[in-house]
């Protein structure tokens, strides 16, 4: 049978990718067929990985963004799939207890940065079309945030996974010109360092979720693997939702 | 490699509201591994037929897994002859797509098509589809909890109102969307996913593009080409499969880009 959801061959480059949702699609990439995978990230993964290099980076600088870059161009001619994952959250109790430095770092890091580190990474994406004659992929990982509003006072958060979704439309008909293309995946709640408490409550989270659980790595897997093989390649600047339903009940 | 994207073992029933667009779908779903696909349309159609030898008795293989169910699903003794003819033969459904998209001027037989007939099979189908969820009941995939699926399909005139003026045809393509949503948080609690593809400009219907203005059309889609069985056999394949089973209520748009551009 012929798979068209095969990844065989391809190198990725995942931000984030040492932890969370960043760590189970690297998995998930390596699992699916992919050759290499760059993990990008400010923190060490805790396991070992195979097929997986590390590259410890600064994201929230274009000097972090240029070094990371750098390093991956000593060894990589093209990359086929890039994953904007990396990402932080920050709220405050009250809305007059708000600081700029929570907006300015989770701004920078959730919207920013997915913006430059593509632009930096273009030419090898484009060159991997050039090379392959098969579309590029980028998929920014988003959040059901930036659909739907939670109660945390996580202003910075909601509002850019909002504006990275609408970036990510733009962006895409640029890109689409290079055969790079560029989609976005909102994840609900995925238990990681960031949603402790999909993590530590996952009994109670799943109460508010309608499938009645959270979410797995072969859920994010699923999606990952569907938009970055050619299985997604008719699909443009588009939102996939993985979410087991919760913002259709917000 | 990886399981997730298997359809084996998986029986799907497909309906069709334009002869030839359910084959396509029917044909692609097959390869993917469904062990049966049955396809409700009111004609028969041909299956198809290739010039190489070795691809034609490929294809005649995935033919014997699609059966054909003649049946007007606009009706409701229509609908009930497609439950009683499927559930004589199978004890469960693992996969039903709607995907009846009809296009004419007249408003009741559109809305007819492409909004009451898939909301209404939907809810015919709930026993046969709650019977998959079950592994003891059902086909036995596998001990994992086994979600039953509902994929619901629409074109981007229910996203973007077009040029021309198909009022029923636009309305029932987002009417479909919506409806998905509603039913999706509904039939969660049954372990039945439902989630929509929307569909652009494509090589064959339901939104055939006339050959006469296909270059013309195609320089205005973003990805710079229609979109081909693949694509929509892909995104069926991802909702319809263990990777899309956290996709309640999902919407995924397969048009290139097209939706994104204004004008």
């Amino acid at each position: 049978m012929r798979n068209i959801f095969s990844l065989d061959g391809r190198v990725a480059v995942v931000t984030g990718g040492s932890s969370g949702i960043g760590e189970m699609l690297v998995k998930g990439l390596v699992g699916n067929g992919c050759d290499r995978v760059y993990d990008i990230s400010v923190h060490e993964p805790v396991a070992e990985r195979t097929r997986v290099t590390f590259i410890k980076a600064d994201l929230l600088t274009l000097e972090g963004i240029d070094e990371a870059v750098s390093k991956i161009e000593e060894t990589e001619k093209h990359i086929d799939i890039l994953v904007n994952n990396a990402g932080i959250s920050g709220g405050a109790p009250s809305f007059e207890e708000f600081s700029e430095r929570q907006w300015d770092q989770v701004v920078d890091l959730n919207m920013k940065t997915p913006l430059f580190f593509t632009q930096r990474m273009h030419k090898l994406l484009k060159k991997s079309y050039e090379t392959n004659k098969r579309l590029s992929k980028v998929i920014n990982i988003s959040s059901i945030n930036g659909l739907s509003i939670d109660r945390d006072r996580t202003y910075g958060y909601h509002a850019s996974k909002a504006g990275l979704l609408h970036m990510t439309r733009q962006m895409s008909l640029d890109l689409i010109k290079d055969g790079i293309s560029m989609n976005a995946i909102c994840p609900g709640a995925f238990p990681s360092n960031m949603n402790r408490q999909a993590r530590d409550y996952a009994h109670k989270t799943s109460e508010q979720i309608p499938v009645g659980r959270t979410g797995s790595p072969d859920d994010i897997t699923g999606a990952v693997v569907y938009l970055a093989s050619q299985a997604g390649d008719y699909v443009l600047g588009s939102t996939l939702v993985v979410d087991g339903g919760v913002n259709n009940i917000r | 490699m990886s399981t997730l994207f298997s359809l084996d073992n998986r029986v799907a029933l497909l309906t069709c509201g334009l002869t030839g667009y359910g084959w396509m779908i029917a044909e692609g779903l097959a390869e993917q591994g469904a062990k049966r696909v049955y396809v409700a349309d009111k004609e028969p159609c041909t299956p198809r037929t290739v010039l190489d030898e070795e691809e034609q008795s490929q294809l005649d293989e995935i033919y014997k897994k699609i059966i054909h169910i003649q049946c007007d699903i606009t009706t409701e003794e229509g609908r009930e002859k497609l439950f009683c003819e499927i559930s004589a033969l199978e004890p469960s459904i693992n996969i039903l797509v709607n995907s009846s998209l009809y296009n004419s001027e007249g408003w009741e037989e559109v809305i007819k098509y492409n909004l009451e007939a898939p909301i209404k099979i939907t809810e015919k189908f709930l026993p046969l589809l709650k019977a998959s969820t079950n592994p003891d009941e059902g086909t036995s995939i596998s001990t994992e909890q086994m979600y039953g699926k509902v994929i619901n399909i629409s074109t981007v005139d229910g996203i973007n109102p077009p040029q021309v003026a198909n009022f029923a045809f636009s309305s029932s393509n987002a009417g479909i969307n919506h409806a998905s949503k509603s039913f999706a948080v509904q039939y969660i609690r049954h372990k039945i996913v439902v989630s929509s593809i929307t569909v652009g400009l494509f090589n064959t219907t339901p939104n055939e593009v006339n050959p006469a203005n296909r270059l013309q059309v195609t320089q205005r889609i973003p990805a710079k080409r229609l979109g081909h069985k693949d694509d929509i056999v892909a995104a069926i394949t991802y909702l319809a499969s263990r990777a899309g089973d956290y996709c309640v209520g999902t919407h995924i748009v397969v048009d290139g880009g097209v939706s994104e551009i204004r004008g």
